[in-house]
């Protein structure tokens, strides 16, 4: 009259084991599930209901009881329908097994008793196989990015009968096989192609030292000059995911519930724009069972900012942990998580609240104090944690008029790749890797070791800070963005035309940004 | 009687005790200053000073309760903390000028001088130093020509290239330029001048101790310094809607002619310029766009006859000042010889606008990358300029 059986609990990225209890007792008919259960769980006692009755199945009119154990930890979702059905048949001998069950379940149960997808499949296969499963019964529609897992059997299951059928025995489902490497090389079609971007020869470059060295950007210019466009095509010069990477990126999905159909792996770097009324949770994630937020839905990818000034204060102070630390922290009542985050941030403002501020074409109509107070308002701390701020002027006729091929994506991303390499190689040479995978990650005292300066550059340097009023803070941001500029350029020092052409990139740090 | 006793005040308290009536219940207040000097009126009973300024029953009631509590040592004694000369109508050293026109201020306050404020004890020596300074100053630039600039705040590129190339043009032949240090218009004029190293005289809306707008203060700093600030405010006064229009009747009556480079339709550049025609000085007017609205403003005085403006040249004319031809604007400066040959030409390519880097980089036939960086070298050069947001220009 009591059986169990594994599932697991969704906690931000990771699988919590839950063993799903079930007792029948004797006593006026009931049906209990206890165990911090939400909303979402308690009902899944109606969907079981049926889902057992219409799958020719007995529901046993007794006294039952559901435990889903660990007692103290908050279960949400209705990935728990599966087990709890499976558990309750067991207990009422309709399911017969021997011994232990070998393998745990999660699963929705619609009403006919078919099994619907579920959030967060990778996480729980990864729990399983931490956890020494042999495999993992999970919705069909899941199966395929769950078997990105590799160690553990992920057996897709279309229906309740089916999942008791292949417990007792009687009926043999092969598990599911995803060929990731395959996935991965299959995808890398991009449609945006950085050839479509007429004129903008500086920001294009901008864009281009942004990839090589992981660096922030921030564009500031005239509306329709570009710079969604150009924010739109960083992917395309970026080097592509790894399978490690790409694997990564595809959990964040699926504990959020974005995987498309047909699409079990994300293999493309991520490009997320989030429009600028989102609130600070919508940003940063959090919820009463926290999700993902955009910054790590923007994972190893590129997190988009259009107009950054309108964006509340509140959300755009939450962006200062990720960009430091690659990571999310999300401090709840009852559950304190952490979300992956490593994203390169590419913001657009306009130079002005009408937005023509030194637009040849059209004449801007500010006065100058409401100028200084909406660029003060991305002042500060974020403003910090940017490397590379870069003017985006409104298009000439003849430039959009202009029929002249651009470079293409594919050529602009051989020299990053290049870049890359040789920051890899350096890091691994200087510290032996560690984390650190670009320039922009660098801390202070690898600037130090690293981004050195030919006695010419030095004295550009220094005559820098004095006459452009550079502050010390944007020293090391320029050493970095240098840094960085040499490594396209194959150099093994930075030279003072790499410094300068760092500093053209740091305008915002100079006088008069926001005092104008 | 009060007033009986206060028969002896002098001059300059007289002149002080109506500055600072004017400037608390001032505006739409008049003083009539055009009439009676500032002790006559200030020795008048209550009763016919508040009929003279045409005070209402609540304003005159203020009135006798300003003179019983007026002190003008506290005045004194912050204007020697706050080293501000002051002189009074009547007195010597007031600009004849001013004197002349219908309501001049009962008193003025200057602050303008070489030596930096930060002396260790305020000894007596150093007291007189700073009013002594100040006074000649003013006397001096009340020799030469003034010329008031004045235009709309949210100006155009335009017209702050209009207002700074007139400016320096005037600066350049020894001429003043009066304006009224707020944004836009006013302080390219200023910036003009002060290019030129001409002395330039900013007339305040507020204590000449009060630096506002706030963005402007380097150029109060450089105005203090090699020019004159002036207010009819005492020090402290702070900046008010209304004090501004006040303020302008002292711009007109400072200056020879006036030259209106932007102005809306609704605007305190047209009020300077209407002060102007009642005291009967030159009005000038910079053409702009008919399609601009800030052009709205001096088209209309074009029309009422104003003379048109297109360079400094067309003012020193009615000035009565020969226009020195081997001074004439320069503008092909030519490259230092010590650049190389990119340096060059980008300098060339460069304009006395600010252009984006992708316009110069086109222009001079460089490269993207190599363009920024070599205008980075330029611009620590001092060959280039940056204005962050709107890129390189001279």
């Amino acid at each position: 009259m009591l059986a169990s059986l594994h599932s697991h609990a969704v906690i931000g990225m990771e699988a919590t084991p839950i063993e799903v209890e079930t007792d029948l007792g004797w006593g006026l008919p009931a049906f209990n599930i206890v165990g911090l259960p939400d909303a979402a769980v308690r009902e899944s006692k109606e969907r079981v209901r049926a889902g057992m009755a219409n799958s020719g199945f007995d529901f046993p009119l007794r006294r039952i009881t559901v435990n889903l154990a660990p007692a103290d930890v908050r279960k949400a979702g209705p990935s728990f329908d599966l087990p709890i059905a499976l558990s309750l048949l067991a207990a009422s001998e309709q399911l017969k097994i021997d011994g232990a069950v070998a393998y745990s379940a999660a699963g929705e149960l619609s009403l006919d008793g078919t099994v619907r997808k579920i959030n967060g499949a990778l996480s729980i296969t990864e729990g399983a196989r931490r956890i020494g499963h042999r495999g993992v019964l999970l919705p069909a529609a899941n199966a395929a990015e769950a078997a990105l897992v590799e160690g553990v059997e992920v057996i897709p299951i279309e229906n309740l009968k089916q999942a008791v059928e292949f417990l007792e025995g009687k009926l043999a489902i092969p598990p599911a096989r995803t060929d990731s490497a395959g996935l991965l090389a299959r995808s890398n079609s991009i449609s945006l192609d950085l050839a479509d971007v007429k004129g903008q020869e500086h920001a294009r470059r901008a864009l281009e030292v942004c990839a090589a060295g992981g660096h922030n950007l921030l564009m500031i210019g005239p509306p329709g000059s570009g710079k969604t466009m150009l924010a739109r095509r960083l992917p395309s010069i970026l080097p592509p995911l790894e399978i490690r990477e790409a694997i990564e990126v595809t959990r964040i999905y699926s504990v959020a519930g974005l995987l498309a159909e047909g699409r079990p792996l994300i293999s493309d770097r991520p490009f997320r724009s989030p429009h600028h009324s989102i609130s600070h949770v919508g940003l940063a994630g959090g919820g009463g069972t926290p999700r993902p937020g955009e910054v790590s839905l923007s994972h190893l990818g590129v997190l988009f900012l259009d107009e950054l000034p309108e964006f509340s204060r509140v959300a755009l102070e939450t962006l200062r942990q990720p960009m430091e630390d690659g990571l999310v922290a999300i401090s709840r009542a009852l559950a304190r998580v952490t979300f992956p985050a490593s994203f390169m941030l590419v913001a657009a403002m306009n130079p002005c609240p009408c937005g023509h501020l030194g637009d040849s074409r059209q004449q801007c109509v500010c006065l100058p104090h409401r100028v200084s107070s909406y660029r003060g308002r991305v002042s500060g701390p974020l403003m910090d944690r940017i490397d590379v701020a870069v003017e985006v002027p409104g298009l000439s006729k003849k430039d959009l008029l202009s029929a002249r091929k651009r470079e293409s994506s594919a050529a602009v991303a051989a020299r990053v790749a290049m870049a890359r390499e040789r920051q890899l190689k350096r890091l691994a040479e200087d510290s032996g890797g560690g984390s650190v995978f670009c320039n922009a990650q660098l801390d202070s005292r690898q600037v130090e070791r690293i981004c050195r300066l030919v006695p010419a550059a030095d004295q550009l340097l220094a005559g820098a800070i004095d006459r452009l009023g550079l502050s010390a803070r944007a020293h090391h941001r320029i050493l970095k963005v240098s840094r960085t500029i040499a490594d396209l350029d194959g150099a093994g020092e930075i030279g003072p035309a790499h410094l300068a052409e760092a500093i053209s990139y740091r305008s915002i740090d100079r006088k008069g940004w926001d005092g104008l | 009687m009060d007033s009986k006793q206060k028969t002896a005040v002098t001059v300059s308290d007289a002149a002080l005790a109506l500055s600072c009536f004017f400037a608390e219940y001032g505006w739409p207040l008049r003083v009539p200053t055009g009439k009676m000097s500032p002790s006559e009126l200030w020795n008048c009973p209550d009763d016919l000073l508040a009929g003279l300024m045409k005070l209402s029953r609540r304003e005159s009631r203020r009135l006798t309760a300003f003179r019983k509590s007026f002190s003008a040592a506290n005045v004194l004694e912050e204007l020697e903390r706050k080293q501000v000369a002051m002189v009074g109508l009547g007195q010597a050293g007031y600009p004849a000028c001013l004197a002349q026109i219908h309501d001049p201020p009962a008193a003025i306050f200057l602050k303008g001088s070489a030596a930096p404020a930060a002396s260790g004890r305020p000894g007596e020596a150093a007291n007189s130093g700073y009013k002594n300074a100040s006074l000649d100053r003013l006397s001096a630039l009340m020799q030469r020509p003034r010329v008031a600039i004045v235009g709309a705040r949210g100006a155009s590129d335009y017209g702050i290239d209009a207002a700074t190339n007139i400016a320096r043009g005037l600066a350049r032949h020894g001429v003043c330029v009066v304006s009224g240090l707020a944004i836009g218009i006013d302080a390219a004029a200023h910036r003009g001048s002060v290019m030129e190293e001409g002395r330039s005289i900013a007339v305040l809306g507020c204590g000449v101790d009060v630096v506002y707008p706030r963005g402007n203060r380097g150029l109060y700093g450089n105005l203090v310094e090699h020019g004159l600030v002036i207010s009819e405010y005492p020090p402290g006064t702070s900046p008010i809607a209304w004090r501004f229009p006040a303020r302008n009747r002292i711009m007109a009556g400072l200056s020879d002619a006036v030259i209106v480079v932007e102005a809306r339709a609704r605007s305190g550049a047209l009020i300077t310029a209407d002060f102007c025609l009642e005291e009967g000085r030159d009005v000038f007017a910079v053409p702009g766009s008919i399609f601009s609205e800030l052009s709205i403003g001096p088209h209309k005085l074009l029309r009422l006859g104003a003379a048109a403006v297109t360079c400094a040249e067309d003012v020193l004319d009615s000035l009565g000042i020969e226009p020195d031809q081997q001074r004439l604007p320069l503008e092909d400066a030519r490259p230092p010889a010590d650049l190389t040959e990119e340096e060059k030409r980008l300098f060339l390519a460069l304009d006395s606008r600010p252009c984006h880097p992708d316009v110069l980089s086109s222009r001079a036939g460089l490269e993207g990358a190599r363009t920024a960086a070599t205008l980075v070298s330029l611009e620590l050069r001092g060959l280039a300029h940056h204005e962050p947001g709107r890129g390189y220009s001279r």
